[in-house]
């Protein structure tokens, strides 16, 4: 710092006369000999007087009138919905930090919500879930005009019970489960906050088996065995019967790639719920925790 | 012996001084207090003699954060409402004026952020100036050659609160309350809630930036 930094950092005490006298007389010295602090003194002393002598601004006449009408005809601030709009009245002058703490908020409690929320019917598999509806709409009549039928096979399989079981609870409300479900990843298996484990969209729709009907059972059958490694599945049994042209595959997969799954069975024909009765396998369909296990019939569709 | 009479009498003038303007500043204090419990009980008429009183010094502090009248009539407002509603929360530890002026400066401070923030000042000196700034510049008038007749025309004064808009908030709220409010450095250090020193030397730094903002624009 220089002599001349040191000298103006002392104008303020020179101006309100707060300067030691022997600190006074250097900085006189100096302001003697030296032009450039002179000058600097004298806009100091400038600028301090312009400040003084600005104007008092008087208030327009009406200002006490709005003033008394703006405070008493607003209620008193008792209540916490009254706290709340003051705070929000506020908002507009919090700082840019508060501003993004706010958001980042706001963010973080989206996606929490988010989270936890039931999966929702994403728009890009609309036309996915109105397919379906119209899968289990089909399905849920045959279930009704061969209910009987069904609950007699069942007793010879187990796969049976649990696919009567599934039509049962997908006709008796037709529009509940596959609605709010329908084509979008199901909720994991685990524990709900009641310590009950939650049921997967296979439970719900009775889903564990599928039927596949398409045009060309073979191409979609290898479509499937080549997507299943990119879902973390795996084929667990596989059955062809040549002369009705039908193939089962029973697949291994995580909950979370059901929607991924049926999305690709979709592409091929069309998909109904249930597998078939004389086409099951002996093994009844298995849930845990993280994966479920499909029986898929693929059937031509002509 | 006559000169320590005369020592006697001149400490005793400025004792009986020292307590007549004690008394003044209670009795202001306190009937500002009898005002303020009075207001607490429900009394409009209270609330509207501490508004008589302090109204005008108010809208001009607001003013000079804002440095336009319609801003600065709502800000005022807002800080005399915002006074009523947190009435009841003043305990009295300091004077209610001191009390008032800190709000006041705090929500000069936060509308004067907030409108900076919209380029309120940076649109508002396009619309005044109109002209180009050279123009501007050329027809002001030396305030070296006479500065006390110069330093009160109302083109100085435009000038001069131009300079304030551009200080940054912590430089403006001070060069306010001292220069242009004329409180005191125990005052300020009280409102603002800084030690004295710190309030010096920042009153000191924020005329340096306006020195040379004055300087560029007036020499």
């Amino acid at each position: 710092m220089n002599e001349c930094e040191r000298i103006s950092n002392l104008f303020w005490e020179l101006q309100e006369q707060q300067l030691g006298s022997n600190t006074e007389r250097i900085v006189k010295e100096h302001l003697h000999n030296c032009t450039c602090c002179r000058e600097d003194l004298k806009w100091y002393g400038i600028t301090v007087k312009a400040l003084i002598n600005l104007d008092s601004v008087a208030p327009p006449e009406d200002f006490l009138a709005q003033l008394r009408s703006r405070i008493y005809s607003s209620p008193t601030p008792s209540s916490y919905l009254q706290y709340f709009k003051n705070l929000l009245a506020s908002s507009p002058y919090m700082p840019l930090p508060v501003g993004v703490s706010a958001l980042a908020l706001i963010v973080v409690l989206g996606f929490v919500v988010y989270n936890n929320a039931p999966n929702p019917v994403t728009p890009h598999t609309t036309t996915v879930q109105s397919s379906l509806d119209s899968v289990v709409r089909s399905s849920a009549l045959a279930s009704s005009t061969s209910g009987s039928t069904g609950h007699k096979q069942s007793d010879k399989g187990g796969a049976d019970r649990f696919l009567a079981r599934g039509l049962e609870s997908t006709s008796s409300n037709p529009s509940g489960p596959l609605t709010s479900y329908a084509m979008s990843a199901p909720r994991p298996l685990g524990e709900s906050v009641t310590g009950r484990p939650l049921p997967t969209v296979a439970d719900i729709i009775g889903a564990d088996n599928l039927t596949v009907e398409s045009r060309s059972t073979k191409s979609a059958v290898e479509s499937l065995k080549k997507m299943l490694p990119n879902i973390e599945g795996r084929l667990v049994h596989e059955r062809s019967q040549d002369g009705i042209d039908e193939t089962i595959l029973a697949v291994l997969i995580p909950s979370t790639s059901y929607s991924r799954l049926t999305t690709e069975l979709i592409k091929h024909g069309t998909v109904a719920a249930g597998a078939g009765s004389g086409a099951l396998p002996p093994t009844r369909s298995t849930t845990d925790n993280d994966s479920v296990v499909l029986y898929i019939r693929f059937v031509n569709s002509h | 012996m006559p000169h320590s009479l005369e020592t006697i009498l001149s400490c005793l003038c400025l004792n009986i001084l020292a307590v007549v303007m004690f008394c003044a500043a209670k009795a202001e204090s306190d009937e500002d207090g009898d005002l303020v419990e009075r207001t607490k009980r429900g009394a409009r008429d209270a609330f509207d003699a501490l508004v008589e009183k302090y109204y005008k010094k108010i809208y001009n502090l607001a003013y000079r954060f804002v440095g336009d009248t319609e801003e600065a009539n709502d800000l005022a407002q807002e800080i005399f409402a915002a006074a009523y509603q947190n009435l009841k929360k003043f305990r009295g530890d300091a004077k209610f004026s001191t009390w008032l002026f800190q709000i006041a400066t705090n929500r000069g401070k936060n509308r004067f952020k907030y409108l900076k923030r919209r380029g309120y000042f940076v649109n508002k000196g396009l619309a005044d100036n109109g002209d180009d700034r050279e123009t501007q510049q050329r027809s002001v008038p030396d305030v070296s050659t006479n500065p006390e007749t110069m330093l009160a025309s109302k083109q100085i004064q435009k000038i001069v609160q131009d300079a304030i808009n551009e200080l940054d908030p912590d430089h403006k709220e001070i060069v306010i309350l001292r220069d242009i409010e004329g409180f005191s450095y125990e005052e300020i250090a009280q409102l603002l809630n800084l030690p004295e020193g710190t309030t010096k030397s920042r009153l000191h730094r924020a005329r340096m930036v306006l020195k040379e903002k004055l300087k560029r624009v007036l020499s």
